[in-house]
C-alpha cells in the first residue's frame, strides 16, 4: 500500500497554534475548552445529516473537521454558527468553563460570495459597522477602523477595490479581517485555501497562526486539503455523520484512518505537502518559494 | 390638512421652464413618477442583488386577484391590490423557507393559480373588465391629489426603512450566513424588505402598468450595476437613470400620445443597451 509520502512527522513541527500544551499556560491551571458539542443531531428537508455529534473544541489550537463529501462537515460549521436547526447542546465557554454567549468569527467559502456586486472593501466592511447607508458616505472613523483591520493582514492598500476584482487570496484576507474586526474568541474557517492562489494560502495560514498564537484565538476549520489539515491544525475530528475518530493532527493522520474515512480514494485527497498546492508551514516557511519537489527528495 | 403640503410642489413645478408643467394633472403625474422613480431605484439595487425579479413579477400579477377581489367585496380595487399583494409577497418568502423549495418553484405555482384565479373571476363578471386597462397600463395621467399623497406618504416611509436597514440587507444578500453571524436578523429583515417590496409594487402599478412594474424596478439597478464600482456609485447612478427615464418617458408619451408606462420602459432599457457599450 502507498504510503503518503508528505507526512514526516520528524521534520513537520507542530503548528505554533498549539500553545495551550505546553509553554507559559503549562503553569497555571488548564483553561476550560472553548466550545463542547453534546449529542448534536441536524436533520434536513427530513434527511439526517449529522448524528450524535459529540466533541470538544480545546481553546487556543486550531481543530480540523475532515471527512469525505456529504460527510456534513459544513452543515456542522453552520449548526455551531447558529443558522441551522438542531437538537442537543452546543455551549461556548469561558476561560473558567462557564457557558457564554459564543463570539464567533467566520469565513465563509469563497466560492458563496456574491462577487458580482458592485460594492468596494471599504463598504463592505462598514455594512457591519455603520448603520448609515454606506451609498450616503462612509464615517472617517468607521473607514480608519476597517484599514486598520486590514492592516494587519496586509491588505490595507485593497480599501478602495471592488470586492469582484480581488484574487481569492484578497477575498479571504478581506474576509478574515472582517471576522476579526468583532474580536471573535472562536473562528470557523469553510474550506480556508480553495480557491485561494499559492501566495495567497502561504501568507493566510501564516497570519492565521500568528493571530492564533498572540490572541489565544481557537479556530475551527472544515477542510478536504489534508496537506492543510496535516500542516495546520493540531486537534483533528473524522467526521462522517458522526464523529468517527478524533484526536493529535499526527495521531489520527495515518493512512488506515484515512482509509476508514475516506474510503479506498483516500489518495486523492492527501496530497503531498511539497507537490500541495496551498502549504502551511507558518514560521518554518522559508522567504524564499520552496525548491522543486525533486530537489527535496 | 396633507394636502396644504401640495399647493406649494404645484407652484415650484410650474415655475419650471416646461409649458406642459402648467397642467395640474401633469403637475401630478411628474411628482408622483419622480417619487416613485427614487424609490424603485433604491430598492432596485437591493431588488438586483437579492436576485427578487421574479418576486416582483409574482406580487404585480397578482393584481389581477386583487382587483376581481377588491370588485367583488365592494373595496377600493387599488386597496384591495396593496394588501393582496402584501399578503401574496409575505405567503411566497414563508413558502420558500417552510418548504425549502427554490423561491422561483414556489412563486411559479402560487403566481399561476392566484393569476388564473383572477383571470377566472373577471372573465365570469363582465362588468369587471372595463377597470383592467388601468391596471395594465398604469394611471398615471389620472391621479388624484390624495393618489398623490399617499404615494408621497409611501416614499417617505420606503426611505425611511432603508435609511435603517440598507447596509443590513446588503449584507445578508452578500452572504446569509455571514450577515447572520454578525447578529442581523436576516430572518425579519428578508420578510420586512419582502413587504416593502410588495407595497411598492402595488403603488408602482399606478406608474407604468401591472407588466412592466419589474422592469421599473430592475432595470436601472442593472444599468448601474454595469457602470459602477462601488455601492455608492450603483446607488445614485441608479436614482439618476430612473428619474431620467420617468421624466424623458412621459415627456416622450406626450409627443406621441403613447402609454407613459411603455414609454418610461423603453428609455430605461436604451440606456440599459447603453451601458453594455462601456468598455471593461
Amino acid at each position: 500500500m502507498d504510503t503518503p509520502q508528505g507526512r514526516e512527522p520528524a521534520s513537520q513541527p507542530l503548528p505554533p497554534t498549539s500553545g495551550g500544551n505546553d509553554g507559559p499556560s503549562a503553569s497555571s491551571a488548564p483553561l476550560a475548552p472553548a466550545l463542547r458539542l453534546q449529542d448534536v443531531s441536524v436533520t434536513l428537508g427530513g434527511v439526517s445529516i449529522l448524528e450524535h455529534v459529540d466533541a470538544t473544541i480545546a481553546r487556543g489550537q486550531t481543530t480540523a473537521i475532515i471527512g469525505p463529501n456529504g460527510a456534513g462537515k459544513t452543515t456542522l460549521l453552520q449548526t455551531i454558527l447558529g443558522v441551522l436547526p438542531y437538537t442537543g447542546r452546543i455551549e461556548f465557554l469561558d476561560p473558567a468553563g462557564r457557558p457564554t454567549p459564543p463570539r464567533l468569527g467566520y469565513v465563509p467559502q469563497l466560492l458563496n460570495i456574491d462577487r458580482q456586486a458592485a460594492l468596494s472593501v471599504v463598504e463592505f466592511m462598514a455594512l457591519d459597522t455603520q448603520i448609515r447607508p454606506v451609498w450616503l458616505g462612509i464615517s472617517e472613523e468607521v473607514r480608519e477602523t476597517a484599514a486598520r483591520a486590514l492592516d494587519r493582514l496586509e491588505a490595507r492598500h485593497l480599501l478602495d477595490r471592488p470586492l469582484g476584482r480581488l484574487s481569492g487570496g484578497e477575498l479571504q484576507r478581506v474576509l478574515l479581517a472582517a471576522a476579526l474586526h468583532r474580536q471573535p474568541e472562536v473562528i470557523l474557517l469553510d474550506e480556508p485555501v480553495s480557491g485561494v492562489d499559492v501566495a495567497g494560502g502561504h501568507l493566510f495560514c501564516d497570519i492565521l497562526a500568528d493571530l492564533a498564537h498572540d490572541r489565544q484565538l481557537t479556530i475551527l476549520m472544515v477542510s478536504h486539503d489534508l496537506s492543510v489539515v496535516t500542516q495546520h491544525a493540531s486537534y483533528v475530528l473524522c467526521l462522517n455523520r458522526t464523529i468517527t475518530c478524533q484526536g493529535a493532527a499526527i495521531e489520527v493522520l495515518t493512512s488506515e484512518r484515512l482509509l476508514d474515512l475516506f474510503g479506498q480514494h483516500s489518495g486523492l485527497y492527501h496530497h503531498t505537502p511539497h507537490r500541495a498546492e496551498h502549504q502551511c508551514s507558518h514560521h518554518h516557511r522559508p522567504t524564499h518559494p520552496p525548491p522543486s519537489p525533486a530537489a527535496h527528495a | 390638512m396633507a394636502e396644504s403640503l401640495l399647493p406649494p410642489l404645484y407652484g415650484l413645478l410650474a415655475r419650471l421652464p416646461f409649458e406642459v408643467l402648467q397642467l395640474a394633472f401633469l403637475q401630478r403625474a411628474v411628482s408622483a413618477a419622480a417619487c416613485l422613480a427614487v424609490v424603485c431605484a433604491l430598492l432596485g439595487v437591493l431588488v438586483v442583488q437579492f436576485r427578487m425579479a421574479f418576486f416582483s413579477d409574482a406580487v404585480s400579477h397578482s393584481a389581477f386577484t386583487g382587483i376581481a377581489l377588491g370588485l367583488l367585496l365592494g373595496v377600493d380595487p387599488w386597496l384591495s391590490v396593496l394588501a393582496f399583494g402584501v399578503g401574496i409577497g409575505m405567503l411566497a418568502v414563508r413558502l420558500r423557507r417552510q418548504a425549502d423549495l427554490a423561491m422561483d418553484t414556489a412563486l411559479g405555482v402560487l403566481f399561476s393559480a392566484t393569476i388564473a384565479l383572477g383571470l377566472a373571476i373577471i372573465s365570469a363578471r363582465k362588468e369587471l373588465a372595463r377597470v383592467l386597462p388601468g391596471f395594465l397600463y398604469g394611471d398615471i395621467l389620472a391621479l388624484t391629489d390624495r393618489d398623490l399623497l399617499w404615494i408621497i406618504l409611501l416614499t417617505v416611509a420606503e426611505i425611511g426603512f432603508l435609511l435603517r436597514f440598507f447596509n443590513q440587507l446588503l449584507f445578508v444578500s452578500l452572504h446569509d450566513h455571514l450577515a447572520r453571524s454578525a447578529g442581523v436578523p436576516a430572518q425579519t429583515l428578508e420578510m420586512a424588505f419582502a413587504a416593502a417590496l410588495a407595497l411598492l409594487v402595488g403603488f408602482a402599478i399606478k406608474i407604468v402598468g401591472l407588466l412592466l412594474v419589474t422592469a421599473l424596478l430592475v432595470i436601472p439597478a442593472a444599468t448601474a450595476r454595469n457602470l459602477a464600482g462601488t455601492i455608492r456609485g450603483q446607488v445614485w447612478l441608479s436614482v439618476g437613470l430612473s428619474l431620467l427615464a420617468t421624466i424623458a418617458g412621459l415627456i416622450t408619451s406626450l409627443h406621441f400620445d403613447a402609454a407613459p408606462g411603455a414609454a418610461i420602459i423603453l428609455w430605461a432599457a436604451g440606456l440599459f443597451g447603453l451601458s453594455l457599450l462601456r468598455p471593461r
